[in-house]
């Protein structure tokens, strides 16, 4: 009874504090070497990077078999994206934009990559596919922003602020995920937008929907039923079955 | 005895503090937080700092002793994030508040804040701001910079992230402005390009201070919690403490009272992800105090003046003991009447431009004058002595808190040498002093010149920048040329001062040697190409370069030499600059030398006394010189890409008159003889002896140096005729 009265004494010890967001759980695991970056799956493969060597993988989802690799066009690869006929590839530095032939690597086309403008250093993080355009993930501090470009022309269609520093993305399409990384410090959490053609109105609808297993995340895809997520302080790729959506929806009350 | 001693005593204090309570009351502080998003979990970095770094400022200035009811807070749709953070919890801060966010964030919100806040608004709490009173203010979020005007001007937009608005710096700048005129605000945005905003916000009254430069981002970090580095670094500098509790050592000088100069130095030299900027147009950060408990902030606040450098407040005197006094950046120069800013030395033989920047720190709109003078650099601080420029200028309705640029052609220019100018303001209630010496009145300012004369034989220097106008490290070749001799053509000399640390591959075409002001390159007069290679320059980097032309003495008149400067990078041209230096027609400055021989002559006269220089004045006075000057609008034309000016020519011949000079000139002797001491007079008679020598043989450049060696040796007459003491 002390201990309870003591406990109500404290000040702020009952404070009402924000639901947690739920999180994402694993339902399969494939068994990878570490040092990889970039997802993106393919009718029942995932391609990836190896950043020891910067050779892409294809690798069989059922089993984690690498069945082929290709010549990255880019010397230090850093994200991929399945446009449902080639891949796409582009680097940290994030000068151009790559799509390649997934069976005999040839460079189909290549378009430059959008830029941020300023001074600071930033990185091509991440791609994603919607399905008729590339997102592109920049990080740049609190400019980091996700980035809509025409895969035809290379002209950015609309661009919004990523909320968090975005090392990785995925769409199915309607939505668009991202996973944000804290340094490490803190566990990642996937971030979700509708996409609309509207950058105000996409804006808006931005909401956490899960957190993620790792703190260190390096890859997101959408596999037509699920998100496959790599993370580089785990030697797996997970896909995971997301909570119920959404826990609140962003925007003015 | 000592019972009655303490009664007295008690008594004084109570009387002192009676009379020192309004003062300190006299000025009220208040704060507009406002957080441009809205946190919806913990722990997200680039997210939740809408929180953590709204209540980080908010407890700060709640320990400066500021009150619930002085802090007005926008943030998200209003309503208060509930972290699961116990440090960042309103209820475990601050026992008995149930919510610190006023009003959601909103585009119109934000403008009605300051709205309120200057007309008052009892509906919703808010007192009408006084002037004199202290707001410290604070914008978290996002912002863009939008490219630049054609002025110069950084364009920018900040984003109410959480209802998709934004706002422009112009918008920014109209919201500040509504304050009542001599508000002092202390400014602090944490957004990326924030430094494209401080040009819009800046003010006789404000300190603001940006998370960065215009064109760059800014970034978190990883503290207690996720915070923004300079709402981090700013919050603990002004709270002087971090939000767990560690003391930080912001004040500098241990004095117990922390200025915002302090904290701002704090926060500047600890934020390492961007460069934070700060832009204090009179210098006041080192005044005013956040903590409530600090009396009111000394900060003049009446009349009219101009600054004596860049961070004089106003104060007479002003602290000229630990500043250059004589370079302020209220009085300048221009060739052209082009509104530039950038001082030029004045440029003998033609129409100069004075340029005046005149402040109203009072409260109130006022009627001035500014009388803009030159004078010998002897009679710096003697007023009687000053000649005006142009005849004084009005300037009607400056408005309270207003800056105003004024200027006025400079027709007669004196003869190439150092002078001084001076602007002297007077305002009703607020008149200029006696007293001559530029610090001891902040109605006064002098700079010191140097006029300079760019015809046959003359130096033409002209500073600019060797530029990266990357956004990474580059190596940049520097090409200078100039076009091909022509038959008959000047070759003038050409060298390129650059910086003595400047780190760079190799030379050729020329050559580079190391002197105590730096590097100096030289263009033979056989090469016409010269290439400084693999000059390495930061992202955006500038280093200041001078070029000297110096044109030979057997030049034609009206010949021009063209010197072309440019950066390149690998091989593509990225920027550069042409510089064209004309030997001006020779009757025209000789006709402006006699001008300026005139006016000195006739001081000499009245100072002297000098019967010859009497006689000399009157001669030069009654002839009519040719009304053409020497124009250098062609050269900087060039520099500028306007049209061509017309050179006028002088129809008049005055050779006779400098005959008529020359016949004179053992009486001018004679005179100075008697107003020199003997060891002030042989530099006297060498002069003479030199123009006595032109005379001989029509050799205007020497004329005009013995004119100058005249004016030079007769400086110690005039520096005790007309010095003080």
């Amino acid at each position: 009874m002390a201990v309870l009265l003591a406990v109500l004494a404290m000040p702020g010890a009952f404070a009402a504090t924000a639901p947690r967001v739920p999180e994402a759980r694993p339902i399969a695991s494939l068994p990878i070497p570490a040092a990889r970056q970039g997802l993106t799956a393919v009718e029942g493969h995932l391609w990836t990077i190896d950043t020891r060597t910067g050779v892409l993988l294809k690798i069989r989802a059922s089993d984690g078999k690498t069945v082929a690799t290709l010549r990255s066009p880019v010397a230090k690869p850093r994200a991929l994206a399945w446009d449902g006929k080639a891949l796409w590839c582009a680097g940290a530095r994030g000068d151009r934009l790559y799509r390649i032939d997934p069976k005999e690597g040839r460079l189909l086309k290549s378009l430059p990559a959008p830029k941020l403008k300023a001074s600071s250093s930033t990185t091509l993080e991440a791609l994603a596919w919607d399905g008729g355009h590339l997102w592109v993930g920049i990080a740049a501090g609190w400019s980091s922003s996700l980035i809509q470009v025409d895969p035809e022309s290379g002209k950015v269609l609309q661009s919004i602020f990523a909320e968090g520093y975005p090392r990785a993305l995925a769409s199915d399409g309607k939505s668009l995920w991202m996973a944000n990384y804290n340094e490490g410090k803190s566990p990642s959490m996937l971030a979700r937008w509708t996409i609309l053609k509207d950058a105000t109105k996409m804006s808006l609808t931005h909401t956490f929907v899960a957190c993620l297993p790792g703190r260190d995340p390096s890859g997101l895809t959408w596999d037509g039923k699920g998100l496959w997520y790599a993370d580089r302080g785990m030697k797996a790729f997970q896909k995971l079955r997301l909570p119920a959506e959404p826990m609140r929806e962003g925007g003015p009350a | 005895m000592k019972v009655r001693t303490l009664l007295l005593g008690i008594i004084v204090c109570l009387l002192l503090s009676a009379y020192l309570a309004p003062q300190a009351a006299a000025q009220h502080k208040y704060a507009v937080l406002i957080s441009a998003g809205q946190t919806q979990n913990d722990d997200q970095m680039y997210h939740s700092e809408y929180w953590y770094d709204l209540f980080t400022m908010y407890r700060m200035l709640i320990d400066r002793g500021f009150t619930h009811n002085d802090i007005f807070v926008l943030y998200g749709n209003g309503t208060d994030f509930a972290s699961a953070h116990t440090n960042y919890q309103v209820a475990t801060a601050f026992p008995g508040v149930t919510q610190i966010t006023d009003f959601p964030n909103a585009k119109s919100n934000v403008s009605d804040i300051f709205s309120w806040l200057s007309t008052g608004n009892p509906a919703h709490g808010i007192p009408q701001v006084q002037p004199g009173d202290f707001v410290f203010y604070w914008w978290m979020g996002h912002g863009a910079w939008d490219g630049d005007s054609p002025t110069g001007n950084h364009l920018y937009h900040a984003l109410i992230q959480n209802t998709g608005e934004t706002v422009t710096d112009t918008e920014f700048a109209t919201m500040l402005s509504q304050l009542p005129a001599c508000t002092v605000v202390n400014a602090f945005v944490m957004t990326c390009h924030s430094g494209a905003l401080l040009d819009d916000i800046e003010g006789l009254h404000t300190v603001a201070h940006s998370s960065c430069r215009y064109n760059q981002n800014s970034s978190s970090g990883t503290f207690d919690v996720v915070h923004a580095d300079f709402t981090y670094h700013a919050g603990s500098a002004l709270r002087e403490m971090t939000p767990n509790g560690t003391a930080a050592a912001s004040d500098a000088d241990n004095n117990g009272i922390l200025t915002v100069r302090e904290g701002n130095d704090y926060a500047h030299a600890h934020v390492t992800s961007s460069e934070t900027v700060v832009s204090d147009y009179r210098g006041l950060a080192p005044r005013p105090v956040l903590a409530n408990a600090q009396p009111a902030a000394a900060i003049p606040t009446q009349g009219v003046y101009s600054r004596d450098y860049a961070e004089d407040d106003g104060t007479e005197p002003c602290d000229y003991l630990h500043h250059v006094w004589y370079e302020g950046p209220d009085l300048w120069v221009r060739w052209l009447d082009d509104q530039g800013t950038t001082p030029q030395n004045p440029e003998f033989g033609q129409t100069n431009y004075v340029y005046a920047r005149v402040h109203n720190i009072g409260c109130t709109s006022l009627d001035a004058t500014a009388a803009l003078s030159w004078s010998e650099t002897s009679a710096w601080c003697s007023p009687a002595s000053w000649m005006p420029t142009s005849p004084p200028v009005t300037i009607s309705g400056l408005g309270a808190s207003e800056s105003r640029v004024i200027s006025a052609p400079w027709i007669a220019v004196p003869l190439p040498g150092k002078y001084c100018l001076h602007t002297t303001l007077n305002a009703p209630g607020d008149a200029a002093n006696g007293d001559g010496r530029a610090f001891m009145d902040n109605n006064k300012v002098q700079v010191n010149v140097t006029v300079e004369d760019t015809v046959s034989g003359w130096a033409d220097r002209s500073y600019w920048w060797l530029e990266n106008g990357r956004d990474e490290r580059t190596k940049v070749d520097l090409v200078v040329t100039r076009p091909p001799r022509r038959a008959g053509g000047p070759v003038p000399a050409v060298e390129v001062l650059l910086p003595p640390d400047l780190e760079f591959g190799g030379v050729s075409g020329g050559e580079m040697r190391t002197t105590a002001q730096g590097r100096v390159l030289t263009l033979p007069a056989t090469s016409i190409r010269v290439v400084v290679r693999g000059i390495v320059l930061g992202p955006q980097e500038r280093r200041e370069a001078r070029l000297t032309v110096r044109m030979p003495r057997q030049a034609r008149l009206g010949q021009t030499a063209v010197i072309r400067v440019s950066e390149q990078i690998d091989g593509q041209e990225m920027g550069g600059i042409v510089f064209t230096t004309r030997v001006a027609p020779e009757r025209d400055v000789l006709a402006q030398s006699l001008r300026e021989e005139q006016r000195f002559f006739r001081i000499l006269a009245k100072a002297g006394p000098s019967p010859t220089a009497e006689r000399l004045a009157r001669i030069l006075g009654g002839v009519k010189l040719p009304a053409g000057r020497v124009d250098f609008g062609e050269r900087l034309a060039v520099h500028r890409g306007l049209e061509k000016a017309k050179v006028p020519t002088a129809q008049v011949d005055i050779r006779p008159l400098l005959r008529r000079v020359g016949e004179l000139e053992p009486g001018l002797r004679e005179d100075f003889r008697r107003l020199l001491d003997e060891k002030e007079f042989p530099a006297m008679a060498l002069a003479l002896k030199e123009l006595r020598a032109s005379v001989r043989t029509g050799n205007a450049n020497q004329f005009i140096l013995a004119q100058e060696a005249i004016m030079n040796a007769s400086k110690p007459f005039f520096r005790r005729r007309i010095a003080p003491g």
